[in-house]
């Protein structure tokens, strides 16, 4: 499958992208890959579950964000390629199954059954709970193991005898000597007052001119307690490795049914943010086949555009087109908006291949194997270097590879920096190759007015410019600068597509430059100069 | 304002309760990780939560103040800290999170002691990280006062995320008082540069470290400057008088000192805060914390 990186970019799909974002590490992940599908039964598959999903979030609001709130609370899972886990890992998994658990407790039997969401791993997390409910901790609970719990009581009242040890020193020196060392390691105090400190209560060493350092002397007891605490502290550490060794040979009996339940985590987060652009965004489903068909677009919205248009405060106009063929050629005036066609469609045919449904009431297209862009937008690595002409001419020997299977191209103004005549040839030999092959559907964008068609590609044309409105309010208006001209040019032009049964050339350039501000002095040579090749 | 043993307790419970704060040092083996053992008892008494961990391992041999090996940090029951899970392994910690941060010695993950044990800081080794970890320590389990050690040079591009204080830590002897003074009356002047006011300032910002030869680039024209924090100036105090003078400066992000910690050595109370009102320090002061006089 051949979906370019420079597709990507004229459809400027990152901006609509953006706005898909899933909750958990995994879904993320899927977001990175940027699936393109290439069978309509796997995108169906896909659009359903959306709608199914849509259908939930609008009947259980409540637990919607319940089951967001549990997939933010899941974290990356470390490695299972290890021979023992270490309690981070243990504990990684133990969060992640018990929020799963209770995601799955929260979704509708339908939605469970799609997604296969049936929690089948309670047994092992309860293995990974045992004498610590929570879902969010950790630790290796003397439940384990008996001996374990026997060497933590004995650690746990050695460390009294031990801290008995260490308060009746404390107090026995500050009745002493005044001192108090609670909470302290050590203290600073004048040398002068240090001399009564006896060698086997207080130990001292110099810390300036005029102070000494003090530590207290803890009797041979503490010390024997100590040693006792430590040997009990290696027999612990054994007995949690044991345990660790145990709960690993555990785990990894199940390590399928957990990468199973990864996916289905994946899948879940993946769905639930897809369906909530759906309802933000309002997006519909799109209808995609197998067999060849002329596309069809109702109300379809290039997002990225719309929003700067409304940004700039210019009227956005979406795109209405019902296309009679596969092989479309797309005349128009310039700034009329073929381009911008070429990315509606390029964007709306993008994000129904990666699994969304999208701003359009109606989108009606087949699935392709390959979606190719040609035009000197291209920016590849490989054709660095080559001329406007050769990088088009490079493009095109790679989308000429791929006329036998289902493929969209889109080609904005092909040869436009070569001599007409020649540039006009090839563009029609171009569109009668794609018009031989069922596999194609083509939209190629064009200036060229003489065209010989062979007639088995349409000609459309973007409505343009109400010349007589827009030279109206020109007229009325003073001081305008290149923005207000824009806006106004926007204003007065309509970006709707229309059949172009006379097939008219389309000569505003001059006129269109005249609008923005060009010279006047140069724009009335130039229509001197047309007026004598005319007559 | 100086502050005594007799009042500290409670100064120290009001002004670090629900913040970050950096225990800082003038050099490597200042004393950063005594003082931190010095306020954990004190901060265990309010019964408030809090965390504390470290920037990265701390790279300390030996402690300046007791010119002994690296001091230990002794968890104990309820204690929550962010450490590597080695660190924390066979210690008793019972595991509440564990974030995707691995250093050279492991994970990095938050545990809560369920008993006395000895613990080794070694805390996340970049400034993103440990923004990320502090943004998951206060939103998800609502601690919000969290203790830091760590050196000062480590602690850029941090104020923005978690609002931090810091605690300035120093060892002072009769040998490196005026320079230390000279490093204390410059964050002082840096304590006092005012927070940008977006609305009144016209000013230019300034983006990375604010350097002799970055400053040398910057228009004459050019006379007020934004700067994300104090820890973005790299100028010596003369340097950064003469800024002052010339042009008005304001920090995007306030990353004050909270007080100062000076371990006196050779050199008496008194002294000190002469060589203090010499340089109009105004900061408050924590004089030898560790001092006890015998009754």
């Amino acid at each position: 499958m051949i979906v370019t990186e420079e597709l990507f970019q004229f459809t400027r799909f990152g901006e609509f992208y953006e706005n898909f974002r899933p909750l958990t590490v995994f879904g993320k992940r899927f977001k990175n890959r940027r699936v393109v599908y290439d069978r309509a039964a796997d995108l169906q598959e896909v659009y359903d579950l959306i709608a199914k999903t849509f259908d939930f979030i609008a009947e259980y609001p409540e637990k919607t964000n319940q089951i967001e709130f549990f997939l933010k609370r899941i974290s990356p899972l470390n490695t299972f390629e290890k021979e023992t886990f270490d309690t981070t890992d243990l504990f990684l998994l133990k969060r992640f199954l018990g929020n799963y658990k209770s995601i799955s407790t929260l979704l509708s039997p339908e939605l469970k059954k799609i997604l296969g969401a049936g929690f089948e791993l309670d047994e092992l997390l309860s293995l990974l709970s045992k004498g610590e409910n929570e879902i969010d901790t950790f630790y290796i609970s003397g439940d384990y193991n008996p001996r374990l719990m026997e060497i933590r009581s004995k650690i746990e009242a050695v460390d009294k005898e031990i801290q008995a040890i260490r308060s009746e020193t404390f107090s026995f020196l500050q009745d002493k000597y005044g001192l108090n060392f609670t909470n302290l390691d050590f203290l600073v105090v004048p040398e002068m007052t240090a001399f009564r400190f006896e060698p086997n209560l207080i130990y001292k060493e110099p810390f300036d001119n005029s102070s000494v350092l003090v530590k207290p002397v803890m009797p041979e007891l503490f010390f024997k307690k100590s040693e006792v605490r430590e040997n009990l502290i290696i027999t612990e550490t054994e007995l949690e490795h044991e345990v660790l060794l145990f709960l690993s040979a555990e785990v990894k009996k199940q390590i399928a049914e957990i990468e199973q339940a990864i996916d289905t985590i994946q899948n879940i987060d993946v769905n639930l943010a897809k369906a909530q652009m759906v309802q933000s965004m309002e997006l519909t489903s799109p209808i995609l086949t197998e067999e060849a068909v002329q596309i069809e677009v109702t109300d379809g919205h290039f997002l990225p555009l719309e929003k700067q248009c409304a940004e700039k405060g210019l009227r956005y106009q979406p795109l209405n087109a019902t296309f009679d063929n596969q092989t479309i050629v797309i005349k128009g005036s310039n700034m009329g908006g073929k381009t911008v066609l070429l990315q509606t469609i390029g964007f709306l045919q993008l994000i129904s291949q990666t699994g969304f449904w999208v701003p359009a009431k109606r989108f009606r297209s087949r699935v392709f194997k390959h979606i190719q862009f040609i035009g000197i937008e291209h920016k590849s690595k490989e054709i660095e270097g080559l001329s406007s002409f050769g990088k088009e001419v490079f493009q095109l020997s790679t989308v000429l590879n791929t006329l036998d299977e289902p493929v969209l191209i889109l080609i904005d103004e092909f040869a436009r920096t070569t001599n007409s005549i020649e540039a006009e040839a090839l563009t029609a030999a171009l569109l009668e190759t794609f018009s031989e092959k069922n596999t194609v559907n083509a939209f190629l964008s064009t200036h060229f007015t003489h065209l010989p068609l062979s007639g088995q590609a349409s000609v459309y044309r973007m409505k343009g410019l109400d010349y007589e409105a827009f030279e109206e309010e020109y007229s009325r208006s003073e001081n305008l600068d290149i923005t207000d001209r824009i806006r106004l040019l926007n204003q007065h032009n309509d970006y709707s597509i229309v059949k172009d049964t006379a097939d008219l050339p389309c000569y505003d350039a001059l006129q269109i430059a005249e609008s923005l501000g060009l010279n006047n002095e140069l724009i009335n040579r130039a229509r001197n100069i047309l007026g004598g090749k005319n007559e | 304002m100086i502050l005594n043993n007799e009042h500290i307790r409670p100064y120290l419970l009001q002004n670090l309760q629900d913040k970050t704060t950096f225990i800082a040092g003038n050099a490597k083996n200042a004393g950063k990780t005594t003082f931190l053992n010095f306020l954990l008892p004190i901060l265990r008494v309010s019964g408030n939560p809090f965390v504390y961990t470290s920037i990265g391992v701390d790279g300390e041999d030996f402690d300046r103040i007791t010119s002994q090996r690296k001091p230990q940090i002794v968890a104990v029951e309820g204690d929550f800290v962010v450490s590597t899970s080695k660190s924390l392994q066979n210690k008793g910690f019972q595991l509440l999170e564990a974030f995707p941060f691995h250093t050279t010695a492991g994970q990095i993950v938050m545990g809560k002691a369920t008993r006395q044990t000895p613990v080794e800081l070694i805390g996340p080794e970049d400034n993103d990280s440990l923004a990320s970890i502090l943004e998951v320590i206060k939103t998800k389990h609502q601690i919000n006062t969290v203790l830091i050690d760590g050196a000062i040079n480590r602690i850029t591009q941090l104020a923005s995320a978690v609002n931090p204080v810091y605690v300035f830590v120093a060892t002072v002897d009769s040998r490196n008082v005026n320079e230390l003074m000279q490093e204390l009356k410059r964050l002082t002047v840096l304590n006092e540069i005012p927070v940008w006011d977006k609305l009144t300032t016209n000013a230019e910002e300034i983006q990375g470290a604010l350097t002799e030869s970055r400053l040398r680039e910057i228009p004459v024209s050019c006379n007020s400057l934004v700067i994300s924090d104090f820890t973005k100036i790299f100028l010596p105090l003369r340097s950064l008088l003469n800024l002052l003078q010339t042009r008005k400066i304001s920090f995007r992000n306030r990353f004050p000192m909270l007080f100062c910690v000076l371990n006196l050595k050779d050199i008496s109370q008194q002294q000190c805060k002469d060589h203090l009102n010499k340089i109009g320090f105004s900061i408050d002061v924590l004089f030898n914390p560790y001092q006890q006089i015998p009754s």
